[in-house]
């Protein structure tokens, strides 16, 4: 900072500012400040003026400190006048002039209890809700299965293959690796174990049972619903905003018929698909795993 | 202020997508304190140009001077400093759905400013009564504003910092004529009043003619005709003539000359 922003000087009842420098909205915080300090070292001062020729640069926010400081003056009986403002500043001071005569009412504040048991009503008003609107959209695409099954030749085959290349075939090798290195993971952990009541051998017991019962048939579904599910959510939401959904419906389509049964019937022939060749590349990770060699 | 100084001065610019140059050798100049008005038919690159300037897209040749700087030598620190020099309006508003309309407006002042809490509720009000919007609209969230009042909100968003040039992305588009004209209107008084540089990308023709001071015509990738409304009546390049002196333009070049 090279220059003070105010300088004052008290002059019997008569308080002397004389500002200076870059008024503007990098310094705004400082001045701020400055502006407070120097009117407040000064309670017995009746009358203010302010010096405004030394100021190089002016904007919305040196102007509304300095429509402030007169306000906050003349609001208390007491005089305030601006000097030698350039021309061409004046027309700033005088909008500033004009606004924050409202004051917005401040957010109300809330008795912390009672916005939290508003909250958890809303809540559970939202919960019941979307109960309704999956219901609904249950029905909706029982409804259109329905559809499908009386005249199959509507059936959007094209729609129905596109999907399954997108949510099936490219999930394919995330799903290798993946439930790969769990099933590794089963075997070496197991082994490691094991090994100590000489039990090595029923790591492969371990592997083959948990991978095909429980955790690749888990691990396949969380992995889906998270790549498939989310870009699901994406897509049909951005075209909901595009009003492509509105497009559909004018044109006499249903879009649940034509967007979300295809996707859904498609999942329901990837998933197990999926689940089959993840548990087979998890027992092949068992196999593989650097532990089961040795044993 | 000096009208003759360039605040931002493009040169040999080149900007494309895939094999073709949207923009090819382009040379323009904005002065200090005027509202510059780029046209062009659909598709010339107006909208590029002015994201090429902001920053937004990687330009293939060419410099971009903006209040000095250029933005190539440019360094990381340097850049955002200026970026806190200009404001931008989106053509569709792209206001922060998350944030209501005092908390969109006190984000730039937030992130960059270091004031009281108390400064910045009265400067985003002051903002935001400048644009003219009602005290009552502040705790609105975007979704609930009207195409007019998300551009006033937008535009009061790109005001927070008192910028020294305002870049407008077809600020009346979308809006009805009554609300387009005051949007001019507005645009006009804000300059004066805060002596702003405006770089105005449009289609209406109207705007042209009330609010610009100076017109830039892209055709072809270039600036083929740039001056007042007159220089563009004038002018023999074919698009300029049918744009400013077809059917709908003629009206309004008449009533230009009438009043």
């Amino acid at each position: 900072m090279g220059e003070a922003l105010l300088t004052h000087k008290l002059e019997g009842e008569r308080l002397e500012l004389a500002a200076s420098g870059s008024w503007t909205a990098p310094h705004a915080g400082e001045l701020e400040a400055l502006i407070d300090r120097v009117t407040g070292e000064a309670p017995a001062a009746k009358d203010v003026s302010i010096d405004m020729a030394g100021v190089r640069e002016f904007d919305t926010f040196g102007a509304w400190l300095l429509e402030r400081l007169t306000r906050q003056w003349s609001a208390a009986g007491r005089e305030a006048v601006v000097l030698g403002l350039p021309e061409h500043d004046r027309g700033l001071l005088a909008e500033m002039h004009g606004v924050n005569r409202k004051p917005a009412a401040a957010p109300e504040r809330q008795n912390p209890i009672v916005s939290g048991l508003a909250a958890l009503g809303r809540g559970g008003a939202d919960f019941g809700r979307n109960l309704v609107v999956f219901a609904d959209m249950l029905g909706a695409v029982g409804m259109a299965l329905g559809r499908v099954l009386l005249r199959p030749r509507e059936y959007r085959l094209t729609s129905t293959v596109h999907q399954f290349d997108r949510v099936a075939w490219q999930a394919v090798p995330i799903i290798l690796l993946i439930t790969f290195l769990i099933g590794g993971i089963i075997s070496q952990q197991g082994i490691f174990h094991f090994r100590k009541f000489g039990a090595e051998l029923y790591s492969v017991d371990l592997v083959a049972i948990l991978v095909l019962r429980e955790i690749g048939v888990l691990i396949v579904a969380i992995m889906v619903a998270g790549r498939s599910g989310s870009s699901y959510t994406a897509e049909i939401g951005s075209m909901k905003m595009r009003e492509e959904i509105d497009a559909l419906r004018t044109m006499g389509f249903d879009p649940v018929e034509v967007l979300i049964l295809p996707r859904i019937l498609v999942l329901i022939v990837a998933l197990p698909v999926l689940t089959f060749i993840g548990s087979m590349a998890a027992l092949y990770g068992g196999a593989s795993s650097p532990g089961s060699m040795a044993a | 202020m000096t009208k003759k100084t360039a605040v931002i001065k493009v040169r040999d610019l080149v900007v494309g997508f895939g094999d073709e140059n949207v923009l090819d050798h382009l040379d323009l100049d904005v002065r200090a304190a005027e509202i510059l008005g780029v046209v062009g038919a659909s598709g010339a690159g107006k909208s590029v140009l002015l994201r090429t300037i902001i920053g937004l897209l990687p330009r293939r040749h060419g410099t971009i001077e903006v209040l000095g700087i250029d933005l190539a030598d440019a360094g990381e620190e340097e850049r955002r400093a200026l970026e806190r020099r200009w404001g931008v309006l989106f053509q569709q508003g792209a206001l922060f759905s998350s944030l209501t309309v005092r908390q969109n407006v006190q984000f730039p002042m937030r992130e960059n400013l270091d004031i009281s809490q108390r400064l910045m509720d009265e400067m985003a009000l002051a903002k935001l009564e400048m644009v003219g919007l009602a005290p009552q609209d502040l705790d609105k969230f975007p979704s609930e504003l009207s195409g007019g009042m998300t551009k006033r909100v937008a535009l009061a968003r790109a005001l927070a910092l008192d910028p020294e040039i305002l870049f407008l992305d077809e600020p009346t588009s979308g809006l009805d004529p009554i609300s387009a004209g005051d949007f001019d209107e507005l645009i006009r008084t804000l300059q004066q009043t805060l002596e702003i540089t405006v770089f105005m990308v449009t289609h209406d023709l109207e705007s042209l003619y009330t609010a610009c001071d100076r017109i830039a015509v892209l055709a072809d990738g270039k600036v083929v005709a740039d001056g007042p409304i007159a220089t563009m009546l004038e002018s023999e390049h074919p698009w300029v003539k049918t744009y400013f002196q077809g059917k709908r333009g003629g009206m309004l070049a008449e009533r230009q000359i009438s009043a």
